[in-house]
């Protein structure tokens, strides 16, 4: 039986076409790349999705997912022809939780569409890629899109909570907060992040949404060079403000958006600086402000904030109309996205216009400056001698200067076709041997969007060496690390106030790290309920979760970067210094909550978060759990500066505490809406401010004499998030039945409720001192600890 | 022209936005039936990279398109892909002939009014007749199913043509007063929906204005979509004819397609040809019809004549392509309708994404019209609205066949009829 006869007998031949002219509408997407599959199919299901890739398996068939087709990289494009995976039927939003703030999607909703379906919820969905019309959330999942919003809100792996995939051979499984069976224990979403359709298919996604901002600024300055825009950029993050957008633009591209629209742009700028923040109405004006006055200091001479919501659209409509005007300058363009730690990019953007003046080539630029990221866009007319030689060159000098600086290929376009024979200037012959090494046990066959990321003498389709790149260039005078170098205690090996960002050896203890981060006025959203010196490596490994994960999510979202020693003994590095960052796989979630079973952490680069000016905390005794619940959904309901929601029970008592935390202004604001719905209920609840909290959490883990149950909502975390999971976890959170048994002597740990029993093989318990218990994973090679984790929800006991 | 769309083709940079606005790619969810994978098309084609590619799959491909104009509004390289395919509809007409389908409708029917008339009234009779029971319960076969589309697609119970009924009610066109206004009756209006051109009349007389309904062919706009420009010009060309000798102050229709086409003459013809001048003539004394009644209404008493309408009124308002796209009136329609007062208008998703309908469209692409027309009906049963208006007799058709299949009872209506109605409710009172 042929292919086409196969899959149509398997999923139904509507969903089937091999015609040439369909195949050929299939060879392409928004980059320069153009190849045909052999054959197209639109499943329109998780099934359908499977018996393709059973087939694929059987015959050895590439294929190649994809959505709305907008990848700038190459990634769509079916580079050995196989089965072109359409995923644009499966657009069915599943499910949103309002008060989870969570949505449950297939991977052909478009990106807009989600946003809409959202919207009367009072929610959004953060991953704004400039496509974000048409582009799909699974594609935004496999690129790890960023956008305009990214220097706030961060990019798609950072609202990404649990997926379900089908594997090479056409096995379903489900991650993180979609899986049943992995409870506890590593969370393998991670991986799939950015994967660019090489590992998986995926078919389900579980995203966190965050409520819309109550009010939003906008304004625009002028300035009179690249660098002093680039510096006021990284001025504005230094002083603790986290805008919505910074986005810059160079004189070419402001000439050509002004011929287009007429916005009336001082002629005499070198660079403008598109500003935005968002947030609670009551600290935006003082935010802007100081935003304003950092840019006067860099020498902004024209500065104008926008009066109205259509003034604001205007402004932004110059901003997005840049692509497009591009056209009155030069008929084509390359853009590119090397992205570099906030402070570099004054350099990056200088050195490029040199690059661009040096090889005759016009060079408009557009950044996200406010995460440093880069967009070149290389301006050119196809019909011109020798055109693409000077491409090439312009745009390996462009990917060595940013390289140099530290910085990645590839902040959100994705290496794709496009950039992976640059891989070996980014990444050492051992990280990218990891990758492959990933890459060949998720797909042993190699079938799954063959030829992409990987540069081909690491895919196995060529046989060319890797030429020494800037990675090797880097290599320490006195030989790579080895694992015998690993400091027992510790240091701090950069500090980057104006990046917001610490590299630290894998061993320093946090208590140092937020000491060092307090000197700046920063912090991590962890806190050390003991003067433990439990380490960040450990933290990794354990998938650890402060007290205010409600408002800034897990440790997870704070790894910019690691470096490991892989089971080998070689030294793998794994992201940078910087938020956007797509180039090759992304290994740097892989420890988190994994224990060691990859290898050892070395180095670990850590966002940090400006302080906010207050935190307040307020606790309040229920006599029943689902009292608790109760007052906690009251709170979700509200758009609130939350940051802390727990809930501390005992046999006898329930215990829930509210944390706010923000500006002076914004909290005490809230406090009264906190207020209120504590006083529906009877009974006194204790305030606390600031670190009084600590103290209390210390006293309470002290005070514990049985095991207790200690749930924790996080960010996209919440408990009414288990419907989504499994109904029998819900059962946990309305009756008190719940036992978690522990049996010493073996590697067992049964967790039960109303007869339910859920199995954690593999196993062991051992006790920490962190409140919460703390699980070993028993399997071979595999000693460090598993933090015991329900779905957000911790179960203590001392 | 040819070199011109070349270097139209080139300018995509297949970003895909298209597939944001494209109403086909909307129901196939297939690159296939989206302006980036038809511009990729005719550019293997131009490429010489045809012996990929058969015939019939470009044909399919660039047939497929309603020539709504979406993708080349939304397009951030304007790239004006309807203009692509129109020409490569062109380029094929003169190549292959025309088929079975174009000799019948565009050059049999659409060319000649009076045999129109004629077929339109026999397919009415039959439709009446037992043979449309018949038709409805074999409609699963294939060929019953093209005739039950068209069946539906006619209203029940179809008037005489409204030319008809004018030449036998002669008070119509006698008195004679007032700016003298050319109302250019299209064969949609005429022949499917007479009651609005009723309305018009009566709305614009009631303001005061002298009509005239000149003896005009079909605008051509059919032909110039189907790549029939030889038609096309040549109706074109009787139609400026004989509205140039009126000497008419202003030049009206309630047909958003044929008020496009005629704005639109001047593209029909070289830049040199001796009837520009003509054209310009008539383009000066053109006006969407709902701008134009609304300010009349406003310049006048009569605003006071409409506030009968006390009754609340909710309607929705569907824009034409060749409106909202095409000669404009978007915004004076909504003006029009909400300066009713007790008319409530609500508005419903992607009012201005086409209805599927596109003239002949329907009964050549009846599965992929039904299907948009269904996501059309979806938007309108939303609002909750309880009268669909819109300012095109081919919409008026497509989405009353929609709403028909739907079961929902809801009247679509011009807004001349509403209007219309409002007035003529008024005057009976005085009386």
């Amino acid at each position: 039986m042929n292919l086409a006869s196969a899959l149509s007998k398997a999923i139904g031949k509507t969903k089937v076409d091999k015609s040439t002219a369909v195949c050929q509408m299939y060879a392409y997407d928004s980059s320069p790349f153009m190849n045909p599959p052999e054959i197209v199919v639109f499943p329109e299901s998780t099934a359908d999705v499977s018996e393709i890739l059973k087939i694929a398996f059987k015959e050895n068939i590439p294929v190649v997912p994809r959505g709305a087709g907008t990848c700038l990289s190459g990634g769509a494009v079916p580079v050995r022809a196989g089965i072109s995976l359409v995923t644009t039927r499966m657009d069915s939003i599943l499910e949103i939780d309002p008060v989870s703030r969570a949505a449950l999607v297939e991977p052909g909703v478009v990106n807009l569409e989600l946003q809409k379906a959202l919207s009367p919820y009072h929610l959004f969905f953060p991953p704004d890629p400039a496509s974000q019309k048409v582009a799909t959330i699974g594609g935004n999942v496999a690129e790890c899109a960023g956008g305009i919003q990214g220097v706030r809100y961060g990019v798609t792996k950072n609202y990404v909570l649990g997926l379900e995939l089908v594997l090479n051979d056409g096995s379903v499984v489900r991650t993180g907060m979609l899986s049943p069976e992995e409870c506890i224990g590593a969370d393998s979403t991670g991986i799939f992040n950015a994967s660019e359709g090489a590992f998986a298919v995926i078919t389900k996604i579980l995203v966190s949404c965050m409520p819309k901002p109550e009010s939003v600024r906008t304004a625009l300055a002028a300035f009179p060079s690249l660098g002093d825009a680039a510096n006021a950029v990284s001025s504005i993050i230094k002083r603790g403000i986290v805008p919505t957008a910074l986005e810059l633009m160079d004189k070419t591209l402001v000439k050509a958006v002004d011929d287009f629209l007429g916005i009336g742009f001082p002629a005499e700028a070198e660079a403008v600086l598109l500003l935005e923040v968002d947030g609670y109405e009551i600290d935006l004006d003082g935010q802007l402000e100081g935003m304003v006055e950092i840019c006067k200091t860099h020498g902004a001479g024209y500065v104008r904030q926008a009066q109205s919501e259509d003034e604001r659209e205007k402004l932004w409509r110059a901003r997005r109309s840049g692509n497009g005007a591009l056209g009155r300058i030069k008929p084509a363009y390359v853009v590119h996205d090397v992205t570099v730690r906030r402070d570099h990019v004054a350099t990056l953007l200088t050195r490029i216009q040199q690059i661009g003046e040096a090889h005759n080539i016009v060079i408009a630029q557009m950044a996200h400056a406010g995460d440093g990221n880069a967009h070149p866009h290389l301006l050119y007319d196809p019909a011109e001698k020798n055109i693409q030689r000077t491409l090439h060159q312009v745009t390996e000098e462009i990917f060595k200067v940013a390289l140099r600086l530290g910085g990645t290929l590839s902040g959100e376009h994705g290496i794709g076709l496009e950039k992976k024979a640059y891989m070996d200037l980014q990444f050492s012959k051992p990280t990218l041997g990891f990758m492959s090494h990933i890459k060949k046990s998720m797909d042993p066959s190699g079938i799954l969007n063959p030829g992409k990321v990987l540069p081909d003498h690491r895919d196995g389709t060529g046989t060319a060496e890797c030429e020494i790149g800037i990675a090797s260039d880097q290599e320490p005078e006195n030989g790579r690390p080895v694992l015998s170098d690993i400091d027992p205690d510790g240091r701090i090996l950069s500090f980057l106030p104006e990046n917001l960002t610490i590299q630290v050896e894998g061993k320093i203890p946090l208590k140092t790290v937020l000491e060092a981060a307090g000197t700046i006025n920063a912090f991590l959203p962890l806190c050390p309920y003991t003067q433990g010196e439990i380490s960040m490596a450990e933290l990794v490994e354990t998938a650890a979760c402060g007290y205010s994960a409600m408002a800034y999510g897990s440790l997870r979202e704070y790894i910019y970067g690691v470096e490991f020693f892989d089971t080998s003994g070689a030294l793998i590095t794994a992201g940078g210094h910087t938020a956007k960052n797509v180039a090759g796989f992304d290994l740097t979630r892989l420890f988190w909550g994994a224990g060691n079973a990859y290898g050892e952490i070395k180095n670990l680069t850590l966002k940090l978060l400006p302080r906010p000016e207050k935190e307040m905390f307020a606790v309040k005794s229920f006599s029943s759990l689902e009292n608790c619940i109760k007052t906690i959904d009251s709170v979700l309901e509200r758009n609130t500066c939350v940051c802390t929601l727990k809930i501390i029970g005992t046999s006898s008592e329930w215990k829930v505490v509210i944390g706010l935390s923000g500006s002076n202004l914004c909290v005490n604001q809230h406090a009264e809406v906190i207020r209120s719905i504590l006083e529906q209920e009877k009974g006194g609840y204790q305030v606390f401010e600031d670190d009084d909290i600590r103290t209390f959490f210390v006293q309470e883990s002290k005070d514990r004499e049985h095991y207790k149950t200690d749930i924790l909502y996080g960010r996209g975390l919440r408990s009414p998030m288990l419907k989504f999971i499994d109904k029998n976890f819900q059962q946990f959170l309305n009756t008190d039945s719940l036992r978690v048994e522990v049996d010493m002597g073996s590697p067992e740990i049964r967790i039960t409720s109303s007869g339910d029993v859920y199995n954690c093989e593999n196993y062991s318990f051992g006790v920490k001192d962190e409140p919460g218990f703390y699980l070993k994973h028993s399997g071979q090679n595999q000693t460090g600890g598993v933090f015991g984790r329900l779905r957000g929800m911790r179960w203590s006991m001392t | 022209m040819v070199n011109d769309m070349k270097s139209q083709i080139l300018r995509c940079n297949r970003c895909g936005f298209c597939q944001d606005v494209c109403p086909t790619y909307d129901v196939s969810k297939n690159e296939f039936d989206v302006a980036r994978g038809r511009v990729r098309m005719i550019r293997m084609k131009e490429d010489g990279q045809k012996e990929l590619l058969s015939d019939k799959a470009i044909l399919t491909q660039i047939d497929q398109c309603l020539l709504c104009g979406a993708c080349a509004e939304n397009c951030p390289s304007n790239v004006p892909t309807d203009e692509i395919m129109r020409l490569n509809r062109e380029q094929f007409l003169r190549k292959k002939g025309f088929s079975l389908f174009h000799s019948l409708v565009y050059r049999g029917g659409l060319s000649h009014s009076q045999r129109l008339e004629k077929v339109i009234s026999l397919i009415s009779r039959i439709d009446q007749s037992e043979i449309r029971s018949l038709v409805a319960k074999n409609s699963a076969k294939s060929a019953y199913k093209l005739l039950s589309r068209v069946f539906n697609f006619l209203p029940k119970n179809l008037d005489e043509p409204a030319r008809n009924i004018l030449s036998s009610r002669p008070e119509f066109l006698t008195e004679k007063k007032g700016s003298k206004v050319a109302y250019f009756m299209g064969c949609g209006t005429n022949l499917f929906v007479p009651k609005v051109a009723l309305a018009t009349i009566s709305v614009l007389e009631f303001l005061g204005f002298s009509v005239d309904i000149p003896d005009v062919s079909c605008c051509g706009g059919p032909h110039w979509a189907a790549g029939d420009s030889a038609r096309a010009k040549d109706l074109a060309r009787k139609n400026i004819a004989v509205l140039h000798q009126g000497g008419y102050d202003h030049i009206l229709s309630d047909c958003a397609t044929c008020s496009h086409s005629l704005h639109e003459y001047g593209s029909f013809f070289s830049a040199s040809d001796s009837v520009q001048e003509q054209i310009e003539w008539i383009q000066s004394r053109m006006v969407d019809i709902n701008a134009f009644v609304l300010a009349h209404i406003k310049g006048c008493c009569i605003q006071s004549a409409l506030k009968s309408g006390a009754d609340h009124y909710r309607v929705t308002y569907h824009d034409p392509c060749h409106a909202v796209r095409g000669f404009g009136g978007a915004s004076a329609a909504r003006h029009l309708l909400e300066s009713i007062p007790g008319v409530e208008l609500v508005e419903m998703e992607n009012a201005d994404s086409c209805c599927g309908g596109a003239g002949s469209y329907a009964f050549r692409h009846p599965e992929i019209s039904t299907k948009i027309l269904e996501k059309k009906i979806a938007a309108i049963k939303i609002t909750q609205a309880s009268a669909l208006l819109t300012s095109c007799p081919s919409c008026m058709l497509q989405i009353g066949s929609g709403l028909r299949m739907a079961g929902m009872e809801m009247p679509v209506m011009h807004p001349m009829e509403l209007v219309g109605e409002l007035l003529t409710n008024e005057v009976n009172e005085k009386i």
